[in-house]
């Protein structure tokens, strides 16, 4: 639950990202991780009739007006359950640019990727109708995109190669950072939950293994890095001169928190059905798109 | 900062401007020109008197209640306030132990003669307060505290050793953890009552640290007489009360304070560094983590009206500051900044000591495992 003014939290940010929550929950809270993300739990028609790709445009531009630090709130939110949709790329491009409002559907933009060969990757590049955003910024233009090779390390981020590399403002570049570090520090809060439910449930030595202080230690030290990857989120929507510093902490911290998860599940944890792993993925992914921002 | 004003915003109106001016005028200038050139005698004239300052500025008991002399705010207020004094370089209250453990128990717990006899005292300054807790034998496992109160006419007779009691040499009363049951069970044994330091049969030793320094003091008691008036709440309700007063709110208070002293020490760091060029990496991470605290600290504040959310956050904030100096002060030993070595020797050592006390980094991550995720003990 997310309180208005909470650090200067608006009524968009702390409503929005509950409502967010609720259909996120409902849509898969049943589903197991690794069978959702390959599939498409949510369609884009609900997202779009919910106005929910308008929600960071100002409002004269006909958005909701959230903030960056509202966003950092609905970014944590996603998170929770990396549905695998085109939503957050969507809502930063209409934030920035009004072809991209002009467009009914998702779209998205690339950024740099070391891939050899390559000249940029997307997120969810082949989504069937999505437009790319050329520049990030209040002029750009969409296009088609070319899609190229698939980037299959992270599904729930249906990434490929394009054949266009987005150019960025300094401050989409900014706010978009900040945006995937509270997607991150969102799946760390997540992971952590999930492992503290498996501590108290997994008996062996005849006792929940949450009862062993190793154990203990181990989330007592994933709250403090989700606790801090959060902070951090919160902190670069509000000191741009900190936001890279602080965004690459909570990808950092996050991944850490989800390692420290698979952890705590043993065996269980590295099987592929158990889908732990589709969130070091995505964090992982998140990590690499924001390194290739500019 | 810009960002603090409404990070932490005051609900007194004028809170934040009244307690900067009051600060400028009232921080002594023998304090924060000659800090650390001055002997313990003088340190402690001018901390007592820092209280009775506070009190007659009205910033004594921020958060206490009006009707027992306090100010009737909240935690707003006091992480406010312990932000602006710090920045001010204002001593620290020499009785932060009656202020912060003493008059929130005896509000909580104490009766109308406890309060109206020692909260006065306590908020004017005029009455300092030690802490009894620590044993030689009990650290980390504070209930196995051995410390005895013996039952006898009209109140008790304490016979035992207390140790790393700060403030034991000006304290005029002392907040002590003892058994007064040898036979019921553990955690329903212990009592906590309020001992006069110059009763018969109290002396003091003190303790040299690592540093050279001599912060505390061993305490012995050999057959200390303690009224049945002067025992906060029932026989054997010592621990419960003891672990609600730890494990509060107030260690945002504390890490903001520590957020102030470790920018100094990080801002002295990169100045040496900068001109050397070393570990740059390193220190951007630092840099990050102190701004962390502090935007941690501004979190749990937010969080103030829900006790849960709010304990969610306060609860890392101990961890995160001790561990953090401690990286701080290693680094700068290791680096080659040779105008502030003898800073710096100074500091690595004294930093030992914060993982350990107010509740090892080992016991905390306990606490924060037990008690904000709910494994089982």
């Amino acid at each position: 639950m997310s309180a208005v003014g909470e650090l200067g939290l608006s009524e968009v940010g702390a409503v929005g990202s509950d409502a967010l929550e609720e259909i996120l929950t409902r849509t898969v809270s049943n589903e197991p991780v690794a069978a959702y993300t390959i599939a498409e739990p949510l369609s884009w028609d609900v997202l779009q009739q919910g106005g929910w790709d308008m929600l960071g445009v100002a409002e004269e531009h006909g958005g909701a007006g959230a903030s960056l630090r509202d966003l950092v709130e609905v970014a944590r939110v996603w998170g929770r359950s990396i549905v695998p949709s085109p939503l957050i790329p969507t809502l930063m491009a209409k934030r920035w640019s009004a072809s991209a409002r002009e467009c009914e559907g998702p779209v998205t933009f690339s950024v740099y990727t070391r891939t050899t060969g390559a000249l940029a990757v997307a997120p969810f590049a082949d989504v069937p109708g999505i437009e790319l955003l050329h520049d990030v910024s209040p002029t750009g233009s969409v296009s088609r995109a070319t899609v190229g090779h698939p980037d299959d390390y992270a599904p729930s981020l249906r990434m490929a190669e394009v054949d266009v590399l987005s150019t960025w403002s300094a401050d989409a570049a900014r706010e978009m950072r900040v945006v995937w570090a509270a997607e991150a520090a969102g799946c760390a809060a997540r992971m952590l939950d999930v492992a503290v439910a498996y501590a108290k449930d997994r008996h062996q030595f005849n006792q929940p293994i949450g009862r062993f202080q190793a154990i203990k230690h181990h989330l007592a030290n994933a709250h403090i890095l989700a606790e801090q990857a959060e902070t951090a989120a919160i902190l670069a929507s509000f000191e741009p001169e900190r936001a890279l510093a602080a965004s690459r902490y909570a990808f950092d911290a996050s991944l850490r928190v989800i390692e420290i998860a698979i952890q705590i599940h043993g065996g269980l944890g590295f099987t592929w059905e158990m889908g732990l792993h589709m969130y070091l993925r995505h964090v992982g992914a998140l990590r690499e798109l924001a390194a290739g921002l500019p | 900062m810009s960002t603090e004003t409404e990070m932490v915003p005051a609900r007194r109106a004028n809170f934040r401007d009244e307690a900067e001016k009051w600060l400028a005028l009232n921080v002594p200038d023998e304090w924060r020109k000659n800090r650390g050139a001055l002997d313990e005698e003088q340190e402690t004239r001018i901390r007592w008197e820092w209280d009775r300052q506070l009190f007659a500025g009205g910033f004594a008991g921020l958060s206490l209640p009006v009707e027992y002399g306090g100010q009737g705010l909240g935690l707003h207020e006091e992480v406010l306030f312990g932000e602006l004094a710090a920045r001010a370089q204002a001593p620290d209250s020499l009785g932060r132990i009656g202020k912060i453990l003493t008059a929130p128990l005896l509000i909580a717990h104490g009766t109308e003669q406890q309060r109206a006899t020692y909260l006065p005292a306590i908020l004017s300054g005029e009455q300092v307060w030690c802490q009894g807790f620590s044993e030689p034998g009990s650290g980390s496992d504070l209930a196995s505290v051995a410390c005895f109160a013996q039952k006898v006419d009209g109140g008790y007779l304490v016979r035992g050793r207390k140790t790393w009691t700060s403030y034991s040499r000006q304290a005029e009363r002392c907040l002590l953890l003892v058994r007064t049951d040898q036979d019921a069970p553990r955690y329903k044994n212990l009592s906590l009552l309020l001992l006069d330091m110059h009763a018969p049969g109290v002396s003091l030793s003190p303790i040299r640290q690592i540093s050279g320094a001599t912060h505390f003091s061993e305490t012995t008691f050999d057959d200390v007489f303690v009224s049945d008036a002067d025992r906060v709440g029932a026989d054997g309700d010592g621990w419960a009360m003891a672990m609600a007063i730890l494990s509060s709110e107030r260690g945002a208070v504390e890490a903001v304070t520590r957020y102030v002293e470790i920018r100094a020490d990080m801002t002295l760091l990169r100045e040496c560094c900068a001109r050397a060029g070393e570990a740059v990496d390193r220190l951007q991470e630092l840099e990050l983590r102190v701004e962390l605290i502090r935007w941690q600290v501004s979190k749990a504040v937010a969080r103030e009206e829900d006790e849960e959310r709010m304990l969610r956050s306060v609860m890392v904030l101990k961890v995160l500051w001790s561990e953090l100096w401690q990286e701080l002060t290693s680094l700068a030993a290791k680096l080659s900044c040779s105008e502030h070595r003898d800073h710096w020797r100074y500091q690595y050592l004294e930093s030992r000591a914060v993982t350990i006390y107010s509740g090892t980094s080992e016991i905390q991550r306990n606490i924060v495992a037990e008690r904000v995720l709910g494994l089982p003990k």
